[in-house]
Parts: C-alpha cells; sequence; structure tokens
C-alpha cells in the first residue's frame, strides 16, 4: 500500500536579485494498493515527473508524507527493493559502459541475494521477451524497445511492490508501445506489482491502467477509475479529453 | 506541374557504404499534404533533410530532386542556402534544442527574417508578433525576449510555427512535429499547420509515427520500412485498404491502443468519433 498525504514541494527559483519560490506540488494526497495499476495524467511543466521523484524517494517534500506498507519512503532501509522505476530516456539510463547483464545485476547485488545470478539473468530476459544472448551486449548496441526492455527487466530484478513508469512508453514507436504494454500486463500478473503510470499519453493509460488521476498546475483534479472515463467533471480533465486526436 | 519531383533518391553512409534510403520516388503537388510514416530508423529522418540538403557529410546521396523544375542539387551551398528558409522550412522534433541557448529567442528569430527577406528589426517584430498571436501564443514581446530553457517544449515548436508563418515558405518539412507534446498542445499544433495550409497554401511534408495524426491531415500517405517505400497513396484509400502486410500492422497496433479507449468513450458525448 503506498499512501500519499497532503504532499506539498516548491523549488528554489534563484535570481539576481532577490530568490522566489515556485510551487510544484500542492496538497497532493492519493493512495495506490497493491496489485493496481495506477495512471497519473497531465501536461508537460505539471509536476507529474516532480511527484516521481517524491514517490520513489530521492527527493524530500516540504509538508507531507509518503508511506510504503506503512513505513515512510524516505527511509533507505524502507523503500530497499521495494519501489523501482523505469525512466523515459531509455539512451541515458543504462550506464554505457556496462553490459546488459551488469545492468541487471546492480540492483541484485546491492541486496545481497544469494541465489544464482546467471540463471536469474537468462530468466528475466525471457520474461521481458528478449534473447539470453543479449546479456552481453551494450547499451548502444539495443534499439529504444530493446533498451526500454533490459530496464524493465531491471526494475523486476528485485521484485518490488511497485513500480513507477515515468513517461517510459513515450518515446518508442507506437508498435513497439503496444508490445511493452502487453508486456507489462502480462508481469503485473504474473508478479501481482502495483504500477505507477505517468504519461500524458491519456489513451495508453487507458489500455493499461485500473484508475486515473488528473494532474494540473501541481494538484489533482479528479481521480477517477478507467471504466467511469466518461463520467469526468472537471473541466479540464473534460479538455483533455476533447483534444484528443482519434485514430 | 507538381512543385517537388523526388526522383530516385538514394542515399547511403560514405564509410560503410550502407544504404540508408532505397530509390525512393514521390511528387508533390501545390498546396498538398504528404505524410511518411514509418517506425523509427525507417529512414523518414533522413529523406526530409535529404530534400533540404541537410544530411551529414558522411551521408551520400543521388537522384534528382526537382523543385519547380530547377534541379536541387547542381545548386551551390550558398544558392541552397537561400532556399531553405524561405521556399523550404523544417519544423524539428524537438523544440528544445533547435534554438541557439545561449541567446534570447528574438535573436535568432530576427536574424533568419533578415537574411532571408531582409527585413529590418521593427518589421521582422511586428511580424513576428503577429506570426506568435496566430499560434496562441499571448505576451509575444514577453517571449522573445527569454531564453529557450525558460520556456517548454510546445511553446518553442509553437515559435518554430510561427517563425514559418512569417517566412511563408512553398513547402513545409515537419519532421515529428507532436511527437515530444502532450495531448493539449499536439491538438494546438495540429491546429496550426491546417490553418497555415489554408491560408497560405503551402505545400507539408509531414513526417509522424502517429498515424492518428497523419489521418488528421494528410492528403497522401508514403509507409516507409528500413528505407524501402512500401505503399503509397491518398490517404483514406490507405487507411481503409492497406494492401501491404506492414501497413495493415501499423494501423492494428494503433487501434489496438485506442479501441479500448474508444471504447469506453462511447457511452459519452465528449468524443465524437
Amino acid at each position: 500500500m503506498l499512501k500519499v498525504d497532503h504532499v506539498d514541494k516548491s523549488y528554489n527559483n534563484n535570481g539576481f536579485f532577490k530568490s522566489s519560490s515556485r510551487k510544484i506540488l500542492e496538497d497532493v494526497s492519493f493512495e495506490c494498493s497493491q496489485g493496481e495499476c495506477l495512471g497519473i495524467i497531465g501536461e508537460s511543466g505539471s509536476g507529474k515527473s516532480t511527484l516521481g521523484r517524491l514517490l520513489i524517494g530521492i527527493e524530500r517534500p516540504e509538508r507531507g508524507s509518503i508511506m510504503i506498507n506503512g513505513e515512510s519512503i524516505f527511509k533507505r532501509k524502507n523503500r530497499k527493493s521495494k519501489i523501482s522505476v523505469v525512466f523515459q530516456d531509455y539512451r541515458s539510463s543504462i550506464n554505457p559502459f556496462f553490459t546488459v547483464e551488469d545492468a541487471i545485476l546492480e540492483p541484485l547485488r546491492a541486496i545481497n541475494i544469494e541465489e544464482n545470478l546467471a540463471v536469474i539473468i537468462d530468466k528475466l530476459l525471457i520474461q521481458v521477451g528478449l534473447s539470453p544472448s543479449y546479456k552481453h551486449k551494450y547499451p548502444h548496441e539495443l534499439s529504444g524497445g530493446e533498451a526500454q526492455r533490459v530496464c524493465i527487466a531491471r526494475a523486476i530484478s528485485t521484485e518490488p511492490s511497485y513500480i513507477l513508469f515515468d513517461e517510459a512508453i513515450s518515446s518508442l514507436d507506437v508498435s513497439i508501445q503496444l508490445q511493452i504494454l502487453d508486456l507489462l500486463k502480462e508481469l503485473k500478473n504474473s508478479y501481482k506489482m502495483g504500477y505507477i503510470f505517468i504519461t500524458h499519453d491519456i489513451q495508453a493509460a487507458t489500455y493499461i491502467c485500473d484508475r486515473l488521476l488528473i494532474f494540473k498546475d501541481g494538484r489533482v483534479q479528479e481521480t477517477i477509475p478507467t471504466k467511469d472515463l466518461h463520467l469526468v467533471e472537471s473541466p479540464y480533465a473534460k479538455k483533455l479529453l476533447k483534444n484528443l486526436i482519434l485514430f | 506541374m507538381a512543385l517537388l519531383e523526388v526522383n530516385n533518391l538514394r542515399v547511403w553512409d560514405a564509410h560503410t557504404k550502407r544504404v540508408i534510403v532505397h530509390n525512393t520516388s514521390f511528387t508533390l503537388e501545390e498546396g498538398k499534404c504528404l505524410a511518411i510514416v514509418g517506425e523509427s530508423g525507417s529512414g523518414k529522418s533522413v529523406t526530409c533533410r535529404a530534400l533540404a540538403q541537410l544530411n551529414k557529410k558522411s551521408l551520400c546521396q543521388d537522384g534528382e530532386i526537382h523543385f519547380r523544375n530547377e534541379r536541387l542539387q547542381i545548386l551551390s551551398e550558398k544558392q541552397m542556402r537561400k532556399k531553405r528558409g524561405k521556399n523550404f522550412c523544417m519544423i524539428l522534433q524537438n523544440g528544445m534544442t533547435a534554438f541557439d541557448p545561449s541567446c534570447k529567442i528574438k535573436v535568432h528569430l530576427f536574424e533568419t527574417l533578415k537574411t532571408h527577406l531582409n527585413w529590418e528589426k521593427k518589421r521582422s517584430e511586428r511580424k513576428m508578433i503577429q506570426a506568435m498571436e496566430s499560434v496562441n501564443l499571448k505576451n509575444a514581446k514577453e517571449i522573445m525576449n527569454k531564453y529557450p530553457h525558460q520556456l517548454s517544449g510546445g511553446m518553442l515548436q509553437r515559435i518554430m510555427i510561427a517563425l514559418a508563418l512569417a517566412l511563408e515558405p512553398d513547402i513545409i518539412i515537419a519532421d515529428e512535429p507532436t511527437t515530444a507534446l502532450d495531448t493539449i498542445s499536439q491538438c494546438e499544433v495540429m491546429e496550426q499547420l491546417r490553418k497555415i495550409r489554408l491560408n497560405m497554401n503551402c505545400a507539408i511534408i509531414l513526417v509522424s509515427h502517429d498515424l492518428g495524426v497523419v489521418r488528421n491531415i494528410a492528403d497522401e500517405v508514403l509507409v516507409m520500412k528500413e528505407g524501402k517505400v512500401l505503399e503509397k497513396g491518398d490517404t483514406p484509400s490507405v487507411f481503409a485498404n492497406p494492401a501491404h502486410d506492414y501497413t495493415k500492422y501499423l494501423i492494428k497496433t494503433r487501434s489496438t491502443i485506442s479501441d479500448n479507449f474508444i471504447k469506453l468513450m462511447e457511452r459519452s458525448n465528449l468524443v465524437k468519433s
């Protein structure tokens, strides 16, 4: 259970003469239960990536708390191997000096597991739809979809309770997007993980998410189960739906 | 007479001899919109840049490109430079990196207008404000005094379009103009492109992997894969009866994602599909 309670966050804007602070998040509260897929939808600059960084505990809010299974996420011990993340930029999220094997092993080494690592790697690669022969490749030899699969394999390697996807599929081609979305659906069934899916693409979000959270200017506008999406009430959500370029 | 005629365009890497674009031919009529569709790595951006002869030195090209019956290859770099901007205008994918980060937006804008149209500052400013207002950018004056990092991707993208408006080119080459944008800006940018077409009767070459966008605006579609043109034809007929398996595959994947969404929406009158 991931619980976000009245979170505020602002950044200092260090001007030449005066410094001012800009509020990014204001009074954000929501919950995500185990095994649920929550979509966070908002336009660029609405603060959704900042929220993402708070959720994985690499930044702290000014006010409010974020709890995972009843414990604060800002203690390293509490979040270790419980939450992972997949970022948008697949080119820069794997260390270029690491092979695929090293990249996937990195989080596993950090938690000191005893099992046979070589077996685990092969299993993970097959699970994300890559052949085990990929483990000696370097990131620059992979295409966008393959690199993103490696990132997903790395994220699921520690079997976390939550994975955060920060625009993880937005920069991929539509056909690859579908492959990744189907892969994520499959993985969710076998691992019972919760997903937090940050995106601006409402169509992709409805494909995978159980519940959608519509986000604007650092505030939650509306939370709605995906199947009731047509019943949205807030004016912003309505505008968002109206502006879609449908196929 | 076609505005732009491309015959057997071939682009290859000078070092590895790998062919990136195989014999591609197409024509573009005055005021029409041609869309190039394909996955990343299919050579669509390279094709576009080959038209404006903007590819890196390590890429060689041959074949014929005629613009209003004028062969583009025989022009010198200096003559070609005059053509870019005035006759071809490119709208790039990533607004964030398309402007010089070390100077204000207006420096770039005025310089471009000065080179191509020889306008002095006052006139450029007046025209730019007009153009920026027509793409829904309020406080145009204030925006022009900002640096690229102070503006969002959607705004920069619209500034690029505004510049294209002011230059009034014959062909706009839009290389994935909506990919980096969120839903609302996407819709606005498409609206602007449609408006430009109506008002100035300029032709558009649209490169995209988003079939939704393509269906929305294009008259003709060119499907590319691994540097080869697999299919071309009118937009409605290609989408209704795709001849090639790859086109079918592209359409199927896209509709799988949106079908679910449309099903959800059918019960409401919010989305009119």
